[in-house]
């Protein structure tokens, strides 16, 4: 009998749920725990079972009603997904086709974006060789690790500390917020964010969050802190990243260098300085003057390396593909941050290794562009256009930076 | 026991009241129905066709998360709070905790002029 009429009532309800098979039962589901249990509490108190059975149900309300009511939260879920789809999928293809588009040698076809897209999303970043980055603990490395989790977000004016608590939890992160620096901006670190994304990037997620109070983050020792843009661009740091697969056409100009270890070369960096200085001001003089004051052709230059080997190369006019790699990453992170336009990065080059002096972003930067020119060129089998090609004009280089 | 709420002075607080009772352990909807209705001395009587909407937008919110789970002998759909819903709770309490203070403060001089209520 009870059965019955709650099987009519669920039924009824279902049919009115424009969701899925699986949504609709475990609604109907759910709900019959609830009537039954009422039902045997209403009898426990010695209510009839004709009563109860009503009771229970007039205790859910006309089934429209409450079918409207789940049906209006899934479709408000949905409405945030579609949110999700059309801004998430413009961000990944315009990254992706800028930089391809930057690098891309003439004469040769261009990948689907449609494959380049899915790759991008299949890979992690553990597929390729490591980024070395000797300055970087191992409670680091797990955090970025982490910070490329797939996740959802879906937050309706939620205040930013339980966004972050939510994101600690969904990708297994630790935040902290550098209050101090938020209260001297006047931000409140409970401002409500809403944003809806799905199955996107941990890191992703953070960033757009952080966007809308034009906060920025970086990582110390494994735990995310949150800061002002002003207070995060202030703290530098040295990197050294490790391009030899980038540069494999790379002929090594001093090969009593060759097996230094990165860790000694981020050491080295102090005296690396001026010769970094120096690169990032060349690439500026290639474009107009062709001329060889290049700072590896001047004997002092080679002296401290114990002379020049026979596998010396040394460039003639058009920039090397060192040069150009350099280029790409000044151009596409960041581009008006850089010392040879009076900012405060510095890129240099060494060995195959590219060493970068620049804020927690800009660094985070890099490694997508690396990752990325590593995806291309492992799935269509090029490198950096060689040394014969001018470099390419990239367009704009400023949505480049904005991407990512 | 005196009458129930109106439901104006509910409506900003189910949503409170919901979360402070998932903020032991984690419950069911009957139980959570239940606890409500005693610790307000039934006048509180939150209905079973607002809650259960109630408790999917909050899950659809990721301050609460659900799993099925019989080990009570019976399949049931078990509530319980995320990170997100703790920290909810606690800014929605502090919140309320000084809205009640206010409230008070300007009802002190008021209320000993009303007759006590039944």
């Amino acid at each position: 009998m009870s059965k019955n009429e709650f099987d009519q009532y669920l039924a009824l309800l279902s049919g009115l749920l424009r969701l899925s098979p699986a949504q609709r039962e475990a609604i109907a589901s759910e709900l019959r725990d609830h009537l039954e249990e009422r039902l045997d509490e209403l009898l426990a108190q010695g209510v009839s079972r004709q009563k109860a059975i009503e009771t229970a149900l007039e205790e859910f309300g006309d089934a429209t009603g409450l079918a409207g009511e789940f049906v209006q939260i899934f479709q408000r879920q949905r409405r945030r997904w579609m949110m999700r789809m059309t801004f998430g999928t413009a961000v990944v293809i315009a990254a992706i086709a800028l930089t391809t588009s930057a690098l891309w040698p003439e004469g040769q076809p261009g990948p689907a974006p449609g494959r380049l897209i899915a790759q991008n999303k299949s890979k992690s970043a553990s597929d390729h060789a490591p980024v070395l980055s000797p300055s970087l603990t191992d409670a680091d490395m797990r955090t970025k690790a982490n910070l490329t989790l797939r996740i959802d977000v879906d937050y309706l004016e939620l205040p930013f500390e339980d966004v972050l608590g939510d994101l600690g939890e969904q990708a297994d992160l630790q935040f902290h917020i550098r209050a101090k620096y938020l209260d001297d901006n006047a931000i409140s670190t409970d401002f409500p964010v809403t944003i809806s994304l799905k199955d996107v990037a941990a890191e992703t997620a953070l960033e757009l969050i952080l966007d809308q109070a034009e906060l920025k983050y970086f990582v110390r020792d494994g735990v995310i802190l949150v800061t002002t843009e002003e207070d995060a661009e202030s703290i530098a740091e040295v990197r050294v990243y490790n391009c030899r697969d980038l540069l494999q056409d790379y002929v090594e100009p001093f090969p009593s260098a060759g097996s230094v270890p990165a860790a000694e070369v981020t050491e080295k960096t102090d005296s690396l300085q001026e010769e970094k200085t120096t690169a990032g001001k060349k690439k500026k003089r290639d474009t107009t003057d062709e001329q060889s004051s290049l700072m590896w052709e001047r004997p002092e230059y080679l002296a401290q390396f114990g002379g020049g080997g026979g596998g010396m190369v040394i460039p003639k006019g058009p920039p090397t593909r060192e040069q150009q790699l350099m280029d790409i990453i000044s151009i596409a992170v960041m581009p008006d941050t850089w010392e040879d336009v009076g900012g405060p990065g510095t890129i240099g080059e060494f060995d195959g290794m590219i060493v970068i002096r620049h804020n927690a972003r800009a660094h985070r930067q890099v490694e997508q562009v690396l990752h990325m020119l590593r995806d291309a060129s492992s799935q269509q089998g090029w490198t950096i256009p060689g040394s014969r090609r001018g470099f390419p004009d990239p367009g704009s280089p400023g949505a480049v930076g904005g991407m990512f | 026991m005196s009458d129930s709420f109106q439901r104006d002075l509910l409506r900003g607080s189910l949503d409170l009241m919901v979360l402070s009772v998932l903020a032991d352990e984690p419950q069911y909807g009957y139980s959570i129905q239940k606890q409500i209705r005693d610790v307000s001395q039934g006048r509180v009587d939150l209905k079973a066709g607002t809650l259960y909407p109630l408790l999917h937008r909050l899950e659809s919110d990721k301050l609460i998360r659900s799993k099925w789970d019989d080990s009570t002998g019976r399949r049931r759909k078990w509530y319980e709070l995320t990170k997100a819903g703790h920290n909810r709770l606690r800014s929605q309490a502090r919140e309320w905790h000084s809205y009640v203070e206010c409230i008070g403060q300007l009802l002190t001089p008021i209320l000993p002029k009303l007759p006590k209520p039944a």
